[in-house]
């Protein structure tokens, strides 16, 4: 059975949302005060379960000191405001410039992201690595889904014509990496919603942006290399886009209180959803306008459904830390 | 009520206070300012926490982690070279306040 201090303490870490070593500080400092608390009372005559009990209530209401420590930890400098603001704000340049017709700069581009992210999941887990996770986990996402399509364009081929556009090998070849990269996707996933899921929603912010850009081309039956002046006619618009996802991303590292970050991604991101369909396919109907709030809802909120699955199928996990 | 607001509002100076004498640990910090108020001033321990680490956050205090004679390690809070302007300022500060209350509420003694 776990005593008061390690129920009391996973409460507090469950709630924390702060980096690793910030946390494991905090939980041994409030330990190790509890504990001196506790024997404290004991040495005063009071029954040892008892005296557990009282050092913990004197600590108060889990909820509000670990509140109250996200609020001062959590904070960014200007530095890491704009480090996390920089893949959304190359987005918009690539756009701006017109740039995302040249294989060579989007191939560059990309790289850049995924090594970014790498070294930086590698070597820490620093709130300005969230939007560069995006763009990476965009790339598996993105794919897998075209790799889906493909695969049952071919099927609805073969059964409507008696033949696929495209060879029997490379259908069973994306139908074995669509599985492989959403696995990957949610993997990682589901690191960052264990690390916090408002990170996991910072994270999947400019999704419904990428998808229904994705969308625009393909429904125009447009491609690199085609016909850029048609291409760009929506640039600046999505440039503006980014610019934006740049600035709400910003907004949200420098403030240090949750509920604000909270309240902004819920504003920003199906507004600027909005604004995206709005450019890419004209005034969108009722229809689209109820699937861009779906969506949204779902990137945005079911990665705190997902945490809160998670804390109640393991409600009294002692927390695992020590200084020693 | 009134205590409560009262401390509220004068946390950080008595932190400082206190710890001007020297480093301490939270735990020794709570009881110390427990001892020195005669009891009067009881933190709810979950508000200790997080006023040091925004004294830190302020630069008004650094936090080591140090090996204590019993073998453990414990996060001591040593004032800055800035806490103790700050304190030097709130104590200035709350001498001119409590002058004037004293001024208000006890007019005789003036």
């Amino acid at each position: 059975m776990l005593s008061e201090f390690e129920l009391y303490l996973g409460s507090v870490e469950r709630r924390l949302h702060l980096r690793p070593e910030q946390e494991r500080d905090i939980l041994v400092e409030l330990r190790d005060h509890l504990q001196e608390r506790a024997d404290d009372y004991r040495q005063q005559g009071m029954n040892p379960k008892l005296a557990f009990k009282q050092a913990v209530e004197d600590m108060g209401v889990p909820d509000d000191v670990a509140r109250r420590m996200y609020d001062i930890h959590s904070g960014n400098s200007w530095r890491d405001a704009i480090l996390a603001a920089t893949p959304h704000l190359t987005l918009a340049l690539l756009f701006a410039m017109h740039l995302w017709t040249r294989t060579a700069w989007v191939v560059v581009i990309v790289g850049m992201l995924a090594l970014v992210s790498l070294q930086g999941w590698r070597r820490t887990k620093s709130m300005w690595l969230y939007p560069w996770l995006s763009y990476t986990l965009a790339i598996p996402i993105l794919s897998s889904l075209a790799a889906m399509g493909a695969v049952a364009y071919g099927v609805w081929s073969l059964v409507q014509n008696g033949h696929a556009p495209l060879g029997i090998p490379y259908y069973i070849l994306f139908g074995l990496y669509a599985p492989f990269a959403l696995y990957i996707t949610a993997s990682m996933a589901s690191k960052v919603v264990r690390r916090d899921w408002l990170l996991a929603s910072l994270t999947a912010t400019p999704l419904p942006v990428l998808m229904g850009w994705l969308l625009y081309i393909q429904d125009e039956g447009r491609g690199f290399g085609e016909s850029p002046q048609q291409i760009g006619q929506t640039d600046g618009s999505t440039a503006l886009v980014f610019l934006a996802l740049a600035i709400t991303t910003a907004v949200f590292l420098r403030v240090s209180q949750r509920l604000f970050r909270i309240l902004l991604l819920i504003t920003a991101t199906p507004i600027l959803s909005f604004f995206a369909y709005l450019t890419f396919i004209g005034s969108p109907g009722l229809l689209s306008l109820i699937v861009i709030i779906a969506l949204c809802a779902v990137l945005l909120l079911g990665p705190a459904l997902l945490d809160a699955r998670a804390s109640q199928s393991s409600p009294t996990g002692p927390p695992a830390f020590s200084r020693q | 009520m009134h205590r409560k607001e009262l401390l509220k509002g004068s946390t950080e100076s008595l932190l400082l206070a206190v710890l001007e004498g020297g480093p301490h640990y939270g735990y020794q910090l709570a009881k110390e300012m427990e001892k020195r108020s005669s009891g009067y001033f009881r933190f709810k321990e979950g508000t200790l926490y997080p006023a040091l680490h925004r004294l830190e956050k302020a630069n008004l205090l650094e936090g080591k982690w140090e090996t204590a004679a019993s073998g453990q390690q414990r996060r001591y809070y040593h004032v800055t070279a800035q806490g103790l302007e700050a304190l030097a300022n709130m104590m200035d500060e709350w001498r001119s306040f409590s002058r004037a209350v004293n001024l208000v509420i006890q007019p005789e003694l003036a």
